[in-house]
């Protein structure tokens, strides 16, 4: 399911990324030893050394387990079942994905910037999957459960606090701009508009996430 | 976008594949040349058939001009399945990689050429064989049986999840082909112009 995420974001941006996220998946003790908090179900660990990034995923046995019988058949049916679980594995290849290709442009991403787009990349994710005839209805349920039905963790601190509900509010705005492509079904409207924000950096990508400007 | 699909077996679900599609294209094949075309249909997609083993374990594509050199060579049982195979490959890559190959360093009209060139001799070689008139078809009628192929593999994308539906997308943005684009209007990927009907 890890590669068919990638596979799709890949295709939603129009790029293809040669580091494929479920290699760089550890488990929950390598994730401890390379410095992850255990607080959550998916985790980026990045570490730079010197010219050099190393990436690795965490995804808790858990969430994985969970999203395991969804494996083998059409993912469409993982949305109507465990859309929370399969968010939080896009989010963790969203993360993966964007920090590997930025990097691969010589750009640094901010905190803010990564979980922005990743709020945005699980909203064309699932979006995309019931693409055509009444996707607007879906598109108006997903904007409601992943941006108005949210719940944070108690165990965030101010600061990831405030972070987390900033990407939320940029990413909603952006989205909820994106609806009038979606309602008139025009694919290429939609996929312009994401592959030209996927592209833009750090103040630029929140600056149009917020205002479109 | 992503559905099952129920059909009882490979070859029945590309069969009646196969019927709806040259149906649609309006491309008449005889019935034993529609059997021929399930079979392929089916064993390439099930399994390595389409690659040769390298030495190291990696599949490759054979060279199509090397399998043609190859053929020339062989005496004449040899060569017919070394012909044939020439044919199936170039007819499948040529069908479901069009997109590939028109990056590529030689693009589909090379594999129309050679793919039909090839089922041409194996007809020749073949004369009282059953499947001689086969193999006649085939080289008569490559090209169209190439554009139905296409049409089998966007739809078979298409049906298989967004990410393959979202490539069908983008080779009819590049090649503005009626056949994607009907594709693309039938799976509900774009809304149809008003007052078009569903055929």
């Amino acid at each position: 399911m890890i590669g068919r995420v990638q596979d799709h974001l890949e295709a939603i941006y129009g790029f293809t990324c040669e580091a494929r996220a479920e290699v760089f998946v550890v488990d929950t003790e390598a994730a401890a030893q390379l410095g992850g908090t255990g607080r959550a179900d998916e985790e980026l660990l990045v570490h730079e050394a010197g010219d050099a990034l190393e990436l690795a995923l965490y995804l808790s046995p858990a969430l994985l387990d969970r999203l395991k019988p969804y494996e083998s058949g059409p993912l469409g049916y993982v949305l109507d079942s465990d859309l929370a679980g399969y968010c939080q594995l896009a989010e963790g290849v969203s993360h993966f994905l964007y920090v590997a290709h930025t990097a691969a442009h010589g750009r640094t991403v901010s905190l803010l910037e990564l979980e922005a787009q990743a709020e945005v990349d699980k909203f064309a994710v699932c979006l995309l999957h019931r693409w055509g005839e009444g996707v607007g209805a879906w598109a108006r349920e997903l904007l409601h459960r992943l941006f108005e039905r949210v719940s944070y963790r108690k165990q965030l601190s101010v600061q990831e606090r405030w972070r987390y509900e900033e990407a939320n509010r940029l990413s909603r705005r952006f989205c909820a701009r994106l609806m009038g492509h979606v309602v008139a079904r025009r694919l290429d409207r939609l996929l312009g508009d994401l592959r030209y924000a996927y592209r833009l950096g750090a103040e630029a990508k929140l600056r149009h996430f917020a205002h479109g400007g | 976008m992503s559905g099952l699909v129920a059909s009882l077996s490979l070859k029945e679900f590309f069969k009646s594949l196969l019927g709806e599609v040259t149906g649609r294209q309006r491309v008449e094949l005889a019935e034993v040349t529609e059997f021929y075309l399930v079979n392929l249909l089916s064993e390439f997609a099930v399994t390595d058939k389409l690659f040769t083993r390298e030495e190291d374990g990696r599949k490759d594509h054979e060279p199509l001009a090397i399998l043609y050199h190859q053929a020339l060579q062989q005496e004449r049982a040899e060569r017919i399945r070394t012909l044939r195979r020439l044919g199936d490959v170039s007819l499948y890559t040529a069908g479901f990689f069009s997109g590939a190959l028109q990056s590529g360093v030689v693009g589909p009209d090379y594999y129309i050429q050679m793919g039909g060139t090839a089922y041409g001799h194996v007809a020749e070689l073949t004369p009282a064989a059953g499947f001689a008139q086969v193999y006649r078809e085939l080289c008569e009628k490559f090209r169209k049986v190439v554009e139905v192929l296409e049409e089998i593999s966007a739809r078979g994308m298409v049906q298989a999840g967004p990410s393959g539906a979202l490539k069908v997308y983008e080779a009819w943005v590049r090649t503005g082909s009626d056949r994607l684009e009907r594709v693309l209007l039938d799976a509900g990927m774009m809304p149809r112009p008003k007052g078009q009907l569903v055929n």
